[in-house]
């Protein structure tokens, strides 16, 4: 926060144009520690207008915008009647703002929900900022932002006064609800029950006087609390007469439900405010200080104990997640033990084999209806080997980026991953990278999309940025089946096959770290020092909400940002494959793409797999990484993948070039669409296509220099 | 005693009496609760880091940043 401030009383009348912002909260909410953090000491004390009564002003300038800050007094609710906290309910419910922060208190979130809910019934010119969350979380205390965001209506925010958390965005949010030129409404709506034909009459009454439908109601509501004040304009004849309505409602809800007008309310409130805090909030148990810090003796003293745990849990993870998707590693496990039939049927029935099997059973289907109602040749080739097949080839990968989020939300949530990176974090600095980046690292090694995302986790910006841009090198799972495919053609010793495979995942991570270094160093032009700074939340068992939450918002993010750039890439490729100078056409020989292919293997002649099939399996590599082996197929006329890779007849020394460069290029689009939302640039975005383009190149021609020797 | 929290053992309370960083590092430690006059515990010196209890919430913390903190031991 730059605080710019103004001191004397005659600089701060010259600032006509300001946003005026008032703080609102029940006592002891943290209100004076959020007011001083936000003025900083230049706070003053200025009179109510017309009034005795003092406040608290601040003023500060936050990028060019003046803010002037009102502390209002703390108030129980809006149905209180001491002189301050009237001042502060007129205050609300005038609407003499531009903006409203109503503070709640996370350590009695009911309460005092209850009082945000009574704000939020009259207006939206809100941001909900949930206090103290910096000691409730550690508490064991969950909350879903976005979920309560939705729920309430308005921008909500977890922060911590105390300690700073979340402060910046808390102002950044709220200028933006202030400068917003609508008009306010309700946020919330709450029925009433049995009160609601009162509250329609009396609204009615309201409307026909020249009250808004949106003030009509809640006035009507407040004056079925016994609260007139936004009714106090109206003249004494007009008022009695809806007083008199009042009473008659009064006396009505008594009589038939036993409940004052005012209870009902209440209790219609707090049946919202539980429900709210039901779907948004969890609590988990704790463990014990002692518990903590006799694992954390294990995980933390000795640095070689550290590691095994830590590298047990990621395998872990990595294993579970890999096996239930496709059935690898289990599968060579236990088709190494010789029990052929139970790794096909681990295969068969791993998600991605039986979701492959689906979409095939939907595009057959589709293919057959496209058939029947006569629609053109050209038309159900896009539909089905462009647009399904393109789009099916990103939601194969879902589940299994839901798993790994998954498995990593549960490490995370119960305390373990922040060990984990305390541990790494003594190998990775020796690439000035901070042991926090084993996440993105690991989620890479599933899907580079959400590897790419996670990187977020990372607190210094260029650390960030350097690795958003460079952890595509990570072999993913799709690159792995393009692998484990080459693999299983080009060698027959299973020693071998397993050796290439991991050479291959250690040069891609040596790659990552190296280039890392580069753009951080070098591009980005960092002299700051990958510090160690982690917080260590207390162990706890992980709540299912919290890590489903958590599994949930980052798998959809990798849908959005995957589902959005493949539908238009595939259509663009299947074009490229199907439309040459004579138009349209049925065998890739004589599309635009053997054209380019050919143009793109031209770059191979020394590696020596100059073929116009492999430049193009290259560039339709591009769209998503297993269609290598499919493009490979259909170019050959072949529908056996390891066929097709045997007709390409390469040496040894060429074939494990030539998968070296598959393994090492630019992933996918959606991998680059990420890059570029993360670093919000396309000097970067640009950066990483061509780092991973000349990396590549440069390895593959070395390994082939080399193999070409032995 | 005045001394930088890397040199003081496990189990000793102390108070920060400056931070001899740069602002992005000052800024974090605070938005973590550590600024001049917080009281921290020291847990542990371990290897590469150091585990500190501010306020109640636990961190580890590099050697190097460590170093930049001046301290007076209390207890
Ligand atoms: N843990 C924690 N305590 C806080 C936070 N904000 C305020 N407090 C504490 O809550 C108490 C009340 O704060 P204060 O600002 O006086 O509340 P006010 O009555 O709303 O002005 C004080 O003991 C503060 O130290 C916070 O973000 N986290």
């Amino acid at each position: 926060m730059s605080c710019h401030t103004v001191k004397s009383k005659n600089e701060r009348e010259r600032i006509k144009e300001h946003l005026t912002i008032a703080l609102v909260a029940q006592p002891n909410t943290g209100k004076t520690t959020l007011f001083n953090t936000l003025t900083g000491a230049h706070a003053y004390v200025a009179n109510w207008p017309g009034k005795t009564i003092e406040r608290m002003e601040g003023i500060f300038t936050y990028k060019g915008k003046n803010i002037k800050i009102i502390d209002l007094p703390g108030i129980r609710s809006l149905s209180t009647l001491s002189q301050e906290e009237t001042i502060a309910k007129e205050f609300i419910l005038s609407g003499e703002y531009d903006s409203l922060i109503v503070m709640v208190d996370a350590e009695t979130l009911e309460k005092s929900l209850y009082f945000a809910v009574q704000i939020l019934e009259a207006t939206n010119k809100v941001v909900i900022a949930i206090n103290k969350y910096d000691e409730a979380h550690a508490l064991g205390l969950h909350i879903n932002q976005d979920k309560l965001q939705s729920e309430l209506n308005v921008t909500t925010l977890l922060i911590s006064a105390l300690r700073g958390l979340n402060i910046n965005q808390l102002i950044e949010k709220t200028i933006e609800v202030a400068s917003q030129k609508r008009s306010p409404e309700p946020a919330i709506v709450i029925n009433y029950g049995i009160l609601e034909t009162f509250i329609k009459k009396i609204s009615d009454e309201l409307k026909a006087l020249g009250f808004s439908k949106d003030t009509s109601r809640i006035a009507a509501v407040r004056l079925l609390e016994g609260d007139t004040f936004l009714v106090r304009n109206l003249d004494e004849e007009k008022l009695n007469k809806i007083l008199a309505y009042v009473q008659q409602a009064r006396q009505e809800a008594k009589e038939r439900t036993g409940f004052s007008c005012e209870e009902i309310i209440v209790m219609s409130r707090y049946k919202l405010v539980e429900d709210i805090i039901k779907k948004t909030s969890t609590r988990v148990r704790v463990a014990t200080k002692a518990f903590t810090e006799s694992l954390d003796r294990i995980m933390l003293r000795n640095f070689f104990v550290g590691l095994t745990f830590s590298s047990l849990i990621l395998f872990s993870i990595l294993f579970f997640s890999f096996s239930i998707n496709t059935g690898f590693p289990l599968n060579y496990i236990i088709r190494a033990l010789g029990n052929e039939e139970l790794a096909s049927l681990i295969e068969e029935y791993s998600l991605s084999g039986i979701l492959s099997n689906l979409f095939g059973i939907f595009s057959v289907t589709l293919e057959s209806l496209l058939h029947v109602l006569n629609a053109p040749y050209w038309f159900i080739d896009l539909t089905i080997n462009g647009v399904v097949q393109g789009v099916s080839a990103v939601l194969t990968f879902l589940p299994l980026v839901f798993i790994v989020n998954l498995f990593m939300a549960i490490a995370e949530d119960s305390g373990l991953m922040s060990r984990v990176a305390v541990v790494f974090h003594r190998l990775t600095s020796v690439f000035n990278l901070s042991g926090k980046a084993v996440f993105p690292m690991i989620i890479s090694l599933a899907c580079n999309v959400p590897g790419v995302l996670s990187s977020r986790i990372l607190e210094n910006e260029n650390e960030r940025i350097a690795v958003s841009t460079t952890i595509s090198f990570i072999i993913c799972q799709a690159r792995l089946v393009v692998l484990l495919f080459f693999v299983a053609a080009m060698f027959y010793s299973p020693l071998v096959q397993s050796l290439v495979t991991i050479t291959m995942y250690f040069l891609s991570i040596a790659l990552f770290l190296l280039s890392y270094m580069f753009v951080e160093k070098f591009v980005l032009k960092s002299k700051e020092q990958a510090e160690l700074f982690i917080e260590m939340p207390s162990y706890h068992i992980p709540s299912l909400k919290v890590v489903s939450w958590i599994a949930w918002e980052r798998s959809k993010s990798f849908i959005t940002k995957a589902g959005t750039v493949i539908f238009p890439m595939a259509i663009i490729i299947w074009a490229l494959l199907h439309i040459g100078p004579s138009g349209y056409v049925e065998t890739p020989n004589l599309s635009f793409g053997k054209m380019i292919g050919d143009a793109i293997s031209k770059m191979f002649v020394l590696e020596g797999f100059s073929k116009w099939e492999i430049g193009l399996a290259l560039l339709t590599g591009f769209i998503a990484k297993e269609v290598i082996i499919e493009t490979l197929a259909i170019s050959f006329g072949t529908s056996n993948p390891s066929e097709a890779i045997s007709m390409l007849s390469l040496s040894p020394a060429s074939a494990l070039s030539l998968l070296t460069f598959v393994m090492l290029y630019t992933p996918c689009v959606a991998t680059v669409a990420a890059t570029y939302s993360e670093t919000k640039s396309i000097k970067m975005t640009l950066i990483s296509v061509l780092t991973s383009l000349s990396v590549a190149y440069i390895v593959s021609l070395f390994m082939f220099y080399i193999f070409s020797l032995i | 005693m005045i001394t930088r929290l890397s040199l003081v053992e496990g189990g000793k309370v102390v108070r920060i009496v400056s931070i001899e960083a740069g602002i992005g590092l000052a800024r974090r430690l605070m938005e973590m609760g550590m600024f001049i006059g917080s009281i921290v515990t020291v847990v542990e010196q371990s290897y590469g880091h150091i585990v500190v209890d501010v306020k109640g919430a636990r961190f580890a913390l590099g050697r190097g940043m460590a170093n930049k903190i001046v301290v007076e031991v209390i207890e």
